[in-house]
């Protein structure tokens, strides 16, 4: 057993089994891990993040889908759900999903949190505890508002469209310092103008003595009794794809998972850890989204520029019916093809058009709902993760009306022909053929759905009867050395992107926990 | 159906013979354009399934003939970064098109999926995609989202829909290797120490947001800052 040395270790090129300890073991290096590790090593506690993906860096960021997606995405950018009626976008890096997300940044809303504390027994979580902990995030990470003039068109449109209509919509603030507008930021930030864990927390939490071992795969955490004692991991190629044959053992007073939704509450089932209230896995949520893809008689070119610098929050809260809030997406080719509809020559015929086309998105808002409770995560062949995520008739209903919308919008920004990438959609023409969305089947697969945004499966809740994890300090019900803190905690879904208050959540509790354990 | 057509599809058989597939008049693969598949390493797919990969790509997407084949390929490539629940699926997916289409109705004569004509290929792709069985519409959008997205992905491809591709070129980092690094090793700073210098990576003007009035992204090229 040895302690490791500060800074970063490419776990593909171990030449013999890793035996390491620590005195904080962290599972996972984005959001939730990252700004962990940043803390607790301020702290000057000795901390070892452990990494399935790769430490790529922006040499490697060369804004190449057909490098980027294998490279740094879960299941190379093509996981879904159980049915496959989802696709799933997911981070899979050193820096986690940030470094692949679109920068956008909100705290946690009010109304969130209320239903959090009403609903779920959250009550040590509140915005004024973790307004402090969003501000320091937002001045490490330098966000800040987009000025109405740096939108590029695409989302231009869906802000004077949302305008025309009334509807409320604002620019929105990112974490980018020196950002180029190359729009590249799903595929890597090219230039490091975005400020994912990969160049803020992960190296902060180097410089103050943590070690980052990547391409190691935890494959379970060792429990004995209520402890868990160590975990077992298996270092990985350079690409990941397979075992390099070297195993990775280590052990730690304190244990974090922070490999996110669906993965986190995975580990956990590998591991065959306690779960009293039977909820690892359960409410797993993905802000399911639909899409409108709006043709113009102009350049649009939604595949340069910032990928997301406008929302509009008009539908958030729709009582009965799921919310929603609408924003723009990036449009490379390589991902935009999978999202409009049809093949052979008919998909052509639209996606030759591309750069005239604007891609507009409305993010339904699960888990508030109780027939909107979100998805279970099981374990397939090798232990792998599998969400089962239904969609129920309010959900379906959600979808429908967020694709009238996006429509309304589409056509009021000056859309000449709009598809809801519904595969017998077919074109609307005018808002007058907004209605025949009526007619049409929405059922898995018929329709794209996507999600970029993978909240939930580790409810936290104060009450010991509910979730799997405390809201206080997300210290495992039972367990008594084990935390999760990533975005898998969320008992709904947010309602906003994730980012920030996964930083601010991560930070509040962290915190908490130096305090403890320095 | 042809003789021809019969003789030449062999599945499944030990030592794997090579899938060749006729279209008559219509583009379809001729096995001496295309060089041995095995020389070009499956990893995922088997031969047949890779074949049947390929006739599927050759409806989804603009690639024909040897075009097609280097589509199945990349999606080959990609099967490898997902999990093997989801490998095994695509290939049971694959042998389930080319084998069980008979439960729906056809017009034509046969209902293998690589002999059919490319219209009976289309049709059979649409009955999966208007299926009322759930799966197998996830199935045909699989197929779909696969090999378009392993088309289009390639930046050159997509320069003839009009998309630049990457803004400017970035020197090749170095080849990775199974066990090599991919990045350059990172460099410990402990708070207060000053930082080393290092050169800030060349980074272009800031390019103005796309606006109606100002110029496209040129097709088919690059832009130099």
């Amino acid at each position: 057993m040895s302690t490791p040395a500060p800074g970063l270790l490419e776990g593909q090129t171990a030449t013999s089994d890793l035996d390491l300890d620590a005195d904080v073991i962290i599972i996972g290096t984005g959001p939730g891990g990252a700004v962990s590790a940043s803390t607790l090593a301020r702290a000057g506690l000795k901390v070892l993040l452990l990494e399935e993906g790769g430490y790529y860096t922006s040499p490697r960021f060369r804004m190449r889908e057909d490098e980027a997606y294998p490279a740094l995405y879960q299941d190379g950018a093509a996981r879904t759900t159980k049915d496959l009626g989802i696709t799933v976008l997911q981070g899979k890096a050193v820096g986690g999903t940030s470094v692949v997300n679109w920068t956008t940044c909100f705290r946690t809303p009010e109304p969130t949190i209320d239903q959090w504390r009403r609903r779920w027994g959250v009550s040590s979580i509140t915005r004024d505890a973790l307004d402090p902990f969003f501000t320091a995030a937002e001045q490490r990470l330098g966000v800040t508002k987009v000025a109405p003039e740096q939108m590029n068109r695409n989302n231009e449109l869906l802000y004077r469209g949302c305008q025309a209509l009334g509807f409320e919509v604002d620019t929105i603030k990112r974490n980018v310092k020196g950002c180029a507008q190359t729009g590249f930021c799903g595929l890597g930030c090219p230039i490091d103008a975005k400020q994912s864990m990969l160049v803020s927390y992960v190296p902060d939490a180097m410089n103050l003595g943590a070690t980052v071992v990547s391409r190691c795969r935890v494959e379970r955490l060792l429990f004995s009794g209520a402890r868990v004692t160590g975990v077992e991991g298996t270092l990985l190629v350079a690409d990941g794809t397979r075992p390099t044959g070297y195993k990775l053992r280590a052990k730690a007073k304190h244990f974090i998972v922070a490999g996110g939704g669906i993965n986190t509450p995975a580990l956990l089932l590998r591991s065959d850890a306690p779960d009293p209230n039977d909820m690892i896995g359960k409410r797993t949520f993905l802000h399911p989204v639909v899409v409108t893809a709006g043709l113009y008689d102009e350049p649009v070119n939604g595949f340069y520029g910032a990928p997301q610098s406008a929302a509009s929050h008009q539908f958030q809260d729709r009582g009965a019916e799921v919310g929603y809030f609408l924003e723009a997406a990036p449009a490379q080719p390589g991902l935009a093809a999978t999202v409009l509809p049809g093949m052979g020559d008919e998909h052509r015929k639209t996606f030759k058009k591309l750069p005239l086309t604007a891609a507009h998105i409305a993010i339904t808002i699960d888990g508030f709902h109780d027939d909107v409770a979100g998805g279970e995560v099981e374990l397939g062949a090798k232990g792998r993760p599998i969400l089962d995520y239904p969609i129920s008739d309010r959900l379906w209903r959600a979808f429908r009306d967020a694709h009238k919308t996006l429509a309304k919008v589409q056509f009021a920004a000056g859309a000449r022909m709009v598809t809801t990438c519904h595969e017998r959609g077919g074109i609307l023409h005018s808002v007058d053929d907004i209605a025949t969305i009526d007619q049409l089947d929405y059922a898995p697969s018929t329709v794209l759905v996507t999600s970029a945004h993978v909240m939930g499966g580790s409810l936290m809740s104060d009450d010991p009867k509910v979730g799997v994890v405390r809201a206080e300090d997300l210290r495992h019900k039972t367990a008594e050395n084990l935390h999760i803190v990533d975005g898998s905690v969320f008992p709904t879904s947010l309602g906003v992107n994730p980012q920030m208050s996964i930083y601010g959540l991560a930070g509040l509790i962290s915190q908490r926990l130096a305090d403890r354990w320095a | 159906m042809s003789m021809h057509r019969r003789q030449l599809i062999k599945r499944g058989l030990a030592g794997g013979a090579l899938l060749t597939l006729f279209g008559g008049g219509v583009l379809g693969f001729r096995r001496g354009e295309y060089a041995d598949v095995g020389a070009r390493e499956l990893r995922v797919l088997d031969e047949p399934s890779f074949w049947i990969l390929a006739a599927v790509a050759a409806r989804t997407t603009p690639a024909q003939g040897d075009l097609a084949a280097t589509i199945a390929h990349g999606v080959d490539q990609a099967l490898r970064t997902m999990p093997p629940q989801a490998q095994r699926d695509l290939v049971d997916v694959l042998y389930l098109l080319e084998n069980a289409l008979a439960g729906v109705l056809f017009r034509g004569s046969t209902s293998v999926f690589t002999e059919m004509s490319p219209i009976e290929q289309d049709e059979a792709l649409y009955a999966w995609r208007d299926s009322s069985v759930t799966l197998l519409r996830g199935a045909y959008q699989s197929l779909r989202r696969l090999t378009l997205a392993a088309y289009y992905a390639d930046a050159t491809r997509a320069a003839s829909i009009g998309y630049g591709g990457p803004l400017w070129a970035k020197p090749e980092p170095g080849k990775v290797t199974d066990q090599g690094p991919l990045s350059e090793p990172y460099v410990v700073v402990p708070p207060n120490k000053p930082a080393p210098a290092t050169a800030p990576e060349a980074a272009p003007a800031p390019i103005a947001p796309n606006k109606a009035s100002s110029a496209a992204a040129p097709a088919g090229g690059q832009e130099t800052p």
